[in-house]
């Protein structure tokens, strides 16, 4: 049998392949035999030796039986792989050398089945466009009243800091003046010698120091004070918000 | 060498033909034929199922009037074969289990 007759032959044992993969198979055997009948054997050894052509296109139709594309698709491979060829020009630079890496390297074709992966679904984050929507339009609606609200937590904050500072203010300023009178009651003492100034110099000194521990204390109160009450007032904030933005987010069931 | 082992082997085997340039048909079985035993009709499925795994790619030459069909190996075919060079420490082990036990 000659690669004519071989190649009919396989041919009409490859029965349910389509056009495309049929020449496929049968352009490899006559390069093969061709090959190797440019190697200087036989033709007719060469074909005898391929085998029982029954048994070669069994172990082919069994080998391929999952991977048979449609004629369509595997056009389309051939498309894609014949437009790789413009840069495979250099892929072989010598009949029979081997390349070196280098050019077998470059111009890899952009088959990529690698997937990365989404990220993880925050649902802190934006949330869904019509939600979004539906949370600008809510937020504007309702600034006339947030703003008054804001309004108010600022005011009161700022009342509590005058209050509180004016407290430790007014003690600190009287116990500095108890301090202050001291001076003159001493004097007085000294000069009149009276009980009386005595007496006075003596309550004004207690009086600084009791003023002076009340003042301290409260100005560390009033520091715990103020950064709770903001502390609050921010706290609060938040939650006003965040309630508007959670009843927006919550899920509609007609979607 | 028993067939299920060497089914692994082969895909192997093939694209580490490639990996120092591009081949066609006869040249692979030429080079492979020394270390294990392939027939032309083994070769083909190998090759086209690489094909359609996206590990080589191919593309056709003139020579000498006709045209021949070349393989090359893609990026695909080169993780594959260092995947199946991983997967060789495996079974290196197993292997030494056995030959421990065989004595």
């Amino acid at each position: 049998m000659n690669k004519h007759e071989f190649l009919s032959v396989l041919s009409s044992y490859l029965k349910g392949f389509s056009a495309d993969e049929l020449n496929r198979v049968l352009n490899y055997y006559d390069e093969l035999i061709s090959d190797k009948i440019e190697a200087g054997e036989n033709e007719y050894r060469v074909v005898h030796n391929l085998g029982d052509i029954r048994m070669i296109s069994r172990q082919i139709q069994a080998e391929l039986a999952g991977e048979r594309l449609s004629s369509m698709h595997s056009a389309q491979r051939t498309a894609h792989n014949e437009g790789l060829i413009k840069n495979s020009e250099f892929r072989i630079q010598n009949e029979g050398l081997f390349n070196n890496n280098n050019s077998a390297t470059n111009h890899q074709p952009p088959i990529t089945n690698h997937q990365s992966n989404p990220a993880p679904c925050n649902l802190q984050a934006a949330p869904s466009k019509k939600g979004s929507t539906i949370a600008m339009v809510a937020r504007l609606f309702s600034a006339p009243i947030l703003i008054p609200v804001g309004i108010v937590f600022f005011v009161l904050f700022i009342s509590a800091v005058f209050a509180v500072g004016g407290t430790i203010l007014g003690l600190a300023v009287s116990s500095f003046a108890c301090l202050l009178a001291v001076i003159p009651g001493a004097v007085l003492s000294a000069t009149e010698g009276t009980p009386w100034a005595l007496f006075t110099a003596g309550g004004l000194l207690i009086a600084t120091g009791v003023l002076g521990i009340l003042a301290i204390i409260s100005y560390k109160l009033g520091k715990i004070f103020l950064k709770y009450l903001l502390k609050g007032a921010v706290a609060s904030a938040k939650a006003f918000y965040g309630k508007k933005n959670k009843a927006v987010n919550s899920p509609n069931p007609q979607i | 060498m028993e067939v299920q082992l060497k089914k692994g082997l082969l895909n192997a085997i093939v694209l580490a033909s490639l990996m120092r340039g591009d081949s066609y048909g006869y040249r692979i079985i030429q080079d492979i034929t020394p270390v294990v035993e392939i027939s032309e009709s083994t070769l083909y499925p190998i090759l086209r199922r690489l094909e359609l795994q996206g590990a080589l790619i191919t593309y056709s030459r003139e020579h000498n009037g006709r045209l021949r069909k070349y393989y090359g190996i893609t990026r695909e075919g080169r993780e594959k074969l260092f995947n199946f060079t991983e997967e060789w420490r495996e079974l290196v082990k197993a292997y030494d289990f056995i030959i421990a036990n065989f004595r």
